[in-house]
């Protein structure tokens, strides 16, 4: 079986993989790790509560496991785990969003020799692991970065393929608080991406089986049984319920953000935002779908060889657009901070087709100055509008 | 003569606690010190040299006496490092730059005062010029260890310039605002690992403030947080009583009130809001 043209990421990075870098095992290898053609439920299964515990157990000891973990009073962050107990099922939002898992927030790139025969070899991370607990938000984000890293400009990431294809990825629904806001950006039941998703029952969990990858963990637990009918809806009531609870909305059509923002490019609030703003980072470095980064090299303490580092980067810094010869393109705040939107819901919406943002709330639940993404983008959609009847 | 550069390391008004970390690294700084030859450290080594190629200079001046010898010390050295927030900053003495040094001496020394010297603390780069800074109360050992490779290899060492909120998410940590706490980490420059809020401490910016910090909207938001202003500029003062903003804020408060009571009580390490 063979991935979706249509369907991002699968059959476009198998290709570009194995012709980007010679020292990527070959395409066909790739191809196979993306099977997930079919975006829908192949079949339902119910896991109790136990039997989902055995599979992460067994996930820990056959491979590696990344699911999310208390980290605080209130907050919570995907880690690699050995402890299967230590997982949290019901979580509102993670700290850091599981990009992390194919885009590590600092990651060796390669190694290499000093001196006159340099060299260097590419470090490709691609054992397989399993990425638990994921929300249908984190999941569009996932498939917008693998577009973003894999597919845009017909050139893919190596070292984010390799993890991205070494992934079985278990999704998990939740239900919303006041900063979420995937209703407004069509990802609150999402599901592409997944090989499974957990939705939780009275039995346990619902398993929505979408990938013959997500096939495996289930074989192997011999706990799952079918789902009655009535399990098989359950899914749909919960992604109901989930929507009756989302407080925060978008005040416009997603198709209409780009032209109205543009119209209201000088718009007041970004100035009131600026004057607030910090310049920290916070709101893109939490976001799961920024992917900007910045490379280092650092050497050993020999200065014989070295590596060369990757870690995440954000728009928001004072130094992110200097360019050769110190010239800053965004020097000033406001320039920044505008940019924020612009980015998620002009340049990015008008390029892909849907907003680089999927409504996970993280940016402004963890902004120390309390800036809230939405409420901004409504103050432009209303001075807009405001524009528009005089 | 050998062909290593030649390091050398000296100190002003400091706790010598950064020098302390440079001697703590163990293996690693034994490893990289063998591309040079250290010829002059007060506080390792008994013999010394007047010739050397880079100054690390830890500590900050507060005497007129002192700066002839930094002055020769900048002659003779190709490179100048501020080693730590005292030499790049003036570090946590600068808030006795809100007294009259004279008093000070007073309250420290009693009947003995007239025997010592004390005036305007600064960084050492009010007095001479510096190539680079390392910053940090104490500094980061890593940092150090980094710097020195950088300048062994004739690169240049980009000193980092992001806030500290920056580390602090990258680890995943949680924000001590989330557990009603304040915290200065939005403005002040990063590179220590956000190794205070790590252990559930706030930042207390003693790595100074990044550049262009958004001073004023850390105002707006500790006095939302139930700060007054005079507590907020204290805040700052402790490691940033020479920032310009820091200055600017200060003096916009200093305006229009009589004496402000709690002014004089700077902001405090380890007390928990
Ligand atoms: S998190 Fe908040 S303060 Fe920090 S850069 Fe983003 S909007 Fe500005
Ligand atoms: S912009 Fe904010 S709400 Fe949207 S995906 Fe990013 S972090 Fe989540
Ligand atoms: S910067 Fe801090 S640790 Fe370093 S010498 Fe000064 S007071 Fe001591
Ligand atoms: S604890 Fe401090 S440094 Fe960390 S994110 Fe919060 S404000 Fe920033
Ligand atoms: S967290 Fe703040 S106070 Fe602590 S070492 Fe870093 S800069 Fe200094």
């Amino acid at each position: 079986m063979r991935g979706d043209p249509d369907n991002g990421v699968p059959v476009a990075i198998a290709r570009v993989r194995g012709a980007f870098c010679p020292q990527c095992p070959g395409s066909d290898t790739a191809g196979e790790m993306f099977e997930r053609s079919e975006r829908f439920m192949r079949r339902a299964a119910v896991l109790s509560e136990t039997g989902l515990r055995e599979v992460l157990a067994r996930a820990c000891q056959k491979t590696r496991l990344m699911a999310p973990v208390r980290r605080g009073k209130t907050s919570f962050d995907f880690e690699w785990i050995d402890d299967p107990d230590a997982v949290q099922m019901d979580y509102v939002r993670t700290v850091l969003p599981p990009k992390k898992a194919f885009l590590p927030v600092r990651e060796m790139l390669l190694e290499f020799a000093r001196g006159a025969q340099q060299a260097a070899a590419p470090l490709l991370d691609d054992a397989p692991f399993v990425l638990f607990g994921v929300h249908p938000c984190d999941l569009t984000a996932i498939n917008q970065l693998d577009w973003a890293m894999g597919k845009r400009h017909g050139v893919a990431d190596p070292h984010y393929v390799a993890r991205r294809s070494a992934a079985l990825i278990v999704g998990i629904d939740c239900m919303p608080d006041e900063y979420c806001f995937c209703t407004s950006v069509d990802s609150s039941d999402a599901r592409e991406g997944a090989d499974l998703f957990l939705t939780p029952i009275d039995a346990g969990y619902l398993v929505e089986v979408l990938t013959d990858r997500g096939e495996q963990p289930l074989a192997e637990s011999g706990d799952g049984r079918d789902a009655t009918p009535e399990e098989e809806a359950a899914p749909r009531a919960h992604g109901a319920e989930k929507k009756r609870r989302v407080t925060t909305r978008i005040e416009s059509e997603l198709e209409a953000l780009p032209d109205l923002l543009e119209r209201r490019y000088g718009a007041e609030v970004f100035e009131e935002t600026a004057a607030r703003c910090y310049s920290c980072g916070t709101c893109t470095n939490v976001c799961p779908t920024c992917f900007c980064f910045d490379v280092g090299d650092e050497v050993d303490l020999l200065l014989a060889s070295g590596t060369r580092e990757r870690r995440y980067d954000s728009c928001q810094f004072l130094d992110f657009a200097v360019v050769a010869g110190g010239h800053n393109f965004r020097g000033e705040r406001v320039d920044r901070v505008r940019h924020r939107w612009f980015r998620k819901f002009v340049y990015l919406l008008r390029e892909h087709g849907a907003p680089f943002c999927v409504g996970c709330g993280r940016c402004s639940k963890f902004c120390t100055a309390e800036i809230g993404l939405v409420d901004v983008l409504n103050s432009v959609l209303a001075e807009a509008k405001e524009e528009a009847v005089r | 003569m050998s062909a290593k550069p030649r390091v050398a390391f000296f100190d002003f008004a400091c706790c010598e606690g950064c020098q302390l970390t440079v001697l703590s690294i163990g293996e690693p700084l034994i490893e990289v010190l063998k591309h040079v030859d250290i010829v002059s450290w007060r506080e390792a080594m008994s013999e010394r040299s007047d010739e050397f190629d880079i100054a690390f200079v830890e500590g900050s001046i507060n005497r007129e006496s002192d700066v002839p010898r930094l002055k020769r010390i900048r002659e003779k050295a190709k490179l100048v490092v501020a080693l730590g927030s005292c030499a790049a900053l003036g570090g946590p003495h600068v808030s006795a730059n809100r007294f009259e040094p004279s008093d000070l001496l007073k309250l420290a020394y009693g009947e003995k005062a007239g025997n010592y010297e004390a005036g305007e603390v600064r960084p050492i780069s009010a007095e001479i010029e510096v190539d680079l800074p390392i910053y940090g109360c104490p500094i980061d050992a890593n940092e150090f260890v980094s710097v020195l490779k950088h300048l062994l290899l004739g690169r240049p060492y980009r000193v980092p310039n992001e806030a500290v909120c920056y580390e602090c998410k990258l680890n995943g940590y949680e924000c001590v605002f989330d557990k009603g706490m304040v915290c200065l980490g939005p403005v002040t420059r990063c590179g220590c690992n956000a190794i205070c809020t790590s252990r559930g401490h706030r930042c207390f910016g003693c790595r100074g403030l990044v550049d262009d910090p958004n001073v004023n909207a850390a105002r707006d938001v500790l006095e939302e947080h139930g700060y007054s202003l005079d507590e907020i500029i204290g805040m700052f003062q402790i490691y940033s009583q020479r920032a310009p903003r820091v200055q600017q804020l200060a003096e916009a408060a200093a305006e229009p009130q009589e004496k402000r009571s709690k002014g004089s009580e700077p902001w405090r390490f380890g007390s928990t809001t």
